[in-house]
């Protein structure tokens, strides 16, 4: 009779865990739980700034925001939640070649929305500083730094950095599955930073509603 | 055979299951058209409704939170979890709403000091 030790992990009765998950993926919701409390903070803090103002935007302060570009910014980060959860699929069959492509993809798109990201901030604070160039000269006081631009900042640099580690993250990742680390039967390190991922998609849908798309409660 | 046993993913072996034999990922690329559809009504939505706040904020929240909801459903696959994670997952939802809750009345007594000092 085979012994239990000697069979593969998938047949093996002791290594089947009855809560249906790895404590792996039970860490990483415990702890996608806990960053989602961190996010629900500023934003919070986001709402009750928003609401407490009687005109959000302030026209001489605040440029407005490119809402096409981050429109299309959240289509990357959609597309590449797509590529990510075809990557974990290609892990669950055992296709390292898919695991590597998929992943790889992922990747690009997290630069592209990276890069995106760094071109917006660029552009947002060349027109604020004209903006309060113009400020100052009107009328002869320094410009303050309004909460719009203060929330935009916190909140999208905090997701910035985010995407930035799962960027890091899923490149390591990527590095081990072309070494062909990552089989049908072990491939838990794909499924973790998959949901990492679609996390940080998650929160950017949330951030794009709230940021960009609401009115000003004064505008309309 | 219910929808959770035709769609579900295999759960493999890293999971602590023995791989199923069929293999039925859930309809990632309808979602994906369903995610953008949603993104470009929302891009709409102000142009619709522009002199309705209300509903431009109550649109614009529901079409953001059944778009979050599908990726944690299916991308995340929560659906197919087991209930632990579930609860894992509510108790940051049940505090944000209280958080949320609790800060209401600050938004509500907030005034923004810098206003009064522009010209």
């Amino acid at each position: 009779m085979e012994s239990a030790a000697a069979l593969p992990a998938n047949q093996n009765p002791a290594k089947q865990n009855p809560l249906r998950f790895t404590f792996g993926k039970l860490a990483m919701w415990l702890f996608l739980a806990s960053d989602a409390m961190g996010f629900m903070g500023l934003i919070g803090g986001y709402m009750v700034l928003r609401i407490g103002s009687d005109n959000w935007m302030i026209d001489a302060l605040d440029p407005a925001f490119g809402i096409p570009l981050t429109a299309f910014m959240t289509f990357v980060l959609i597309l590449s939640s797509v590529t990510m959860v075809t990557a974990h699929s290609a892990a669950v069959k055992g296709d390292q070649k898919g695991i590597v492509r998929w992943l790889g993809l992922t990747i690009v798109g997290g630069v592209i929305f990276l890069g995106l990201q760094v071109y917006e901030w660029n552009h947002f604070i060349h027109a604020a500083g004209d903006l309060a160039a113009v400020f100052q000269k009107t009328n002869d006081a320094k410009a303050p730094f309004t909460h719009y631009q203060a929330t935009f900042f916190a909140l999208t640099g905090f997701h910035g950095i985010h995407v930035t580690i799962g960027v890091i993250y899923l490149s390591c990742i990527w590095r081990r599955a072309k070494q062909g680390a990552y089989t049908a039967a072990n491939h838990s390190p794909v499924e973790l930073v998959g949901l990492y991922w679609h996390f940080v998609d998650l929160v950017w849908i949330v951030l794009f509603t709230i940021l960009y798309l609401f009115p000003d409660p004064v505008k309309g | 055979m219910s929808e959770q046993a035709t769609n579900a993913p295999v759960v493999s072996a890293s999971d602590g299951h023995a791989p199923e034999q069929e293999h039925h990922d859930p309809p990632y690329y309808k979602i994906l058209g369903v995610l953008t559809a949603l993104t470009a009504v929302e891009l709409f939505w102000p142009v619709w409704f522009p002199q309705a706040p209300i509903m431009l904020i109550l649109g614009l929240s529901v079409m953001a939170g059944a778009k979050a909801l599908l990726v944690a459903m299916y991308y995340m696959h929560l659906k197919f979890e087991s209930k632990v994670l579930w609860f894992v997952m509510a108790f940051p939802v049940i505090l944000a709403i209280i958080m949320v809750a609790g800060f209401l009345p600050d938004a509500v007594g907030y005034h923004d000091v810098l206003r009064p000092q522009l010209p």
